[in-house]
């Protein structure tokens, strides 16, 4: 005969039993969601790896075809004319300005394409590309000081490419948004990585503030440093500048 | 386990509520729902010092657990409120405060009783909360772009979800074990003393998380 249990000790078990499977059941819970969440990121990301690697690629091959067909045509049309101008009698002005409409053509073709993939960046490499970079942005009254601490070769392909268009937005945002006339872009081996800092003493902004109407170009370039295993670091303060700053890994192949 | 043991962990468990404050000072917190959980742990930190001063000096202290129970279930829903991402979600978890205080005032004047632990107030509480705070995790985890840790609210909801499910039944059991097994209920409230340490640890972690979020860049100060 075993004895009877007592109420209390029921309630003791039944309380024990209930708690535990609560507490099983909203750990689970949580882990679940967890575990969800990462498998989902993951596929987000390499879905997104491959959209911003393809878009890339895209954007090389079309710079490509503009500087190496387009342009020579342009210039070939451009040849042309300038033997009619020679040849035929009549109208010579016109053909002239027909000229000059072609060689600004050229120019703008040259310019979509660089912008488009700056031929620089495979040639020369990344702090080539910033110079240059830092030149175009001179034009539009932007005085950019490029410190290259690294040399080309040192910095693999989808960083210096990834690092182009961080500066590059950064410079933007810069005329657009700052009101001040110089900045600074400074590229260096740090924490065991590289990084990338564009640099302003303008009117900055509070982060805070500004993230809830941030446009596509900082969301973007935060993507494409996430796919490198990188970060990049937005400080900002009212009145006392921004600064922007691209950090990848060492090992990062993109 | 010793009456002094447990004692001493629900003690330390009280002092925990420091932990989120000094965090969301320190980290300079800014974010809304979150200085509402730093402005909770201060109330928390200050009821259960004043609960140890009653209980040293021999007064009976479990009026003020009847009365904090609004107060805590207010703070959570108002938080929670203020991080949903559907304006209509937002106005719903809202209009549950003010009802569940008009259910809570309904309940200690006819079935709650100060003479023992609250009973149905905290299991109607419980459930509120990990309804609203599961709600919260599952409708915010599905429009982020990072790990889902990295998001203060999921530190906040979980820690809730976690404490509560645990914490909405500890109450009304101790009520009905006190007069018979007080022993046991020194147990539970040692099991519960350690969740309420995990607990404040995930809202510290919170603020963290918050605070590194904002400077890898920022987020909309309802997202943090």
């Amino acid at each position: 005969m075993t004895e009877p249990v007592a109420p209390v000790d029921q309630l003791w078990w039944l309380f024990l039993t209930g708690t535990l499977v609560a507490l099983i059941l909203s750990v689970a819970f949580i882990a679940s969601m967890i575990i969800q969440q990462r498998r989902y990121l993951a596929t987000t990301r390499q879905f997104g790896g491959r959209l911003l690697l393809a878009q890339e690629e895209e954007r090389a091959w079309v710079a490509r075809e503009l500087h190496d067909d387009l342009i020579q045509r342009v210039a070939m049309v451009g040849q042309e004319i300038s033997e009619l101008e020679g040849t035929m009698g009549g109208e010579p002005l016109r053909l002239a300005g027909i000229r000059e409409e072609l060689h600004d053509l050229a120019a703008e073709i040259r310019r979509i394409a660089h912008r488009m993939h700056p031929t620089v960046l495979d040639h020369l490499g990344l702090p080539a590309a910033l110079v240059q970079l830092a030149a175009e942005f001179g034009a539009q009254g932007l005085d950019v000081h490029v410190e290259a601490g690294i040399a080309a070769e040192e910095v693999p392909g989808p960083v210096a490419t990834c690092f182009y268009r961080v500066a590059q937005e950064a410079l933007r945002n810069i005329v657009r948004h700052a009101g001040v006339r110089r900045a600074s872009v400074r590229l260096a081996r740090e924490s065991g990585g590289f990084s990338l800092t564009v640099e302003d003493g303008g009117r900055g902004f509070d982060p805070e503030a500004a993230a809830s109407y941030a446009g596509l170009g900082l969301t973007s370039l935060r993507e494409r440093m996430r796919l490198l295993q990188g970060r990049l670091t937005l400080r900002s303060f009212p009145g006392r500048g921004t600064t922007l700053t691209a950090w990848a890994p060492l090992e990062a192949r993109g | 386990m010793t009456p002094e043991f447990l004692v001493r962990i629900a003690t330390i468990a009280g002092i925990t509520f420091v932990i989120p404050v000094v965090v969301a000072l320190y980290c300079r917190v800014r974010s809304a729902p979150l200085k509402i959980i730093a402005a909770y742990t201060s109330i928390a930190f200050a009821q259960s010092l004043y609960l140890v001063w009653l209980a040293s000096h021999g007064i009976h202290n479990l009026w003020l657990m009847h009365l904090f129970i609004p107060v805590q279930a207010g703070m959570f829903l108002w938080a929670l409120a203020l991080w949903q991402t559907r304006e209509i979600a937002r106005t719903a978890v809202l209009l549950t405060i003010p009802l569940y205080l008009a259910a809570w005032i309904v309940l200690t004047l006819t079935v709650e009783s100060f003479s023992t632990f609250p009973r149905f107030v905290k299991i109607f509480e419980g459930l509120l909360v990990i309804a609203v705070a599961s709600y919260t995790l599952v409708t915010r985890s599905q429009h982020i772009s990072g790990p889902i840790t990295s998001y203060p609210w999921f530190w906040v909801g979980a820690a809730l979800v976690i404490y509560l499910s645990f914490g909405a039944i500890v109450n009304p059991v101790s009520s009905l074990l006190l007069p018979y097994a007080p022993e046991r209920v020194l147990i539970m409230s040692g099991v519960n003393s350690v969740l309420l340490m995990v607990c404040n640890v995930c809202f510290a972690r919170a603020m963290v998380t918050a605070s590194a979020r904002l400077r890898a860049g920022g987020v909309p100060a309802a997202a943090t």
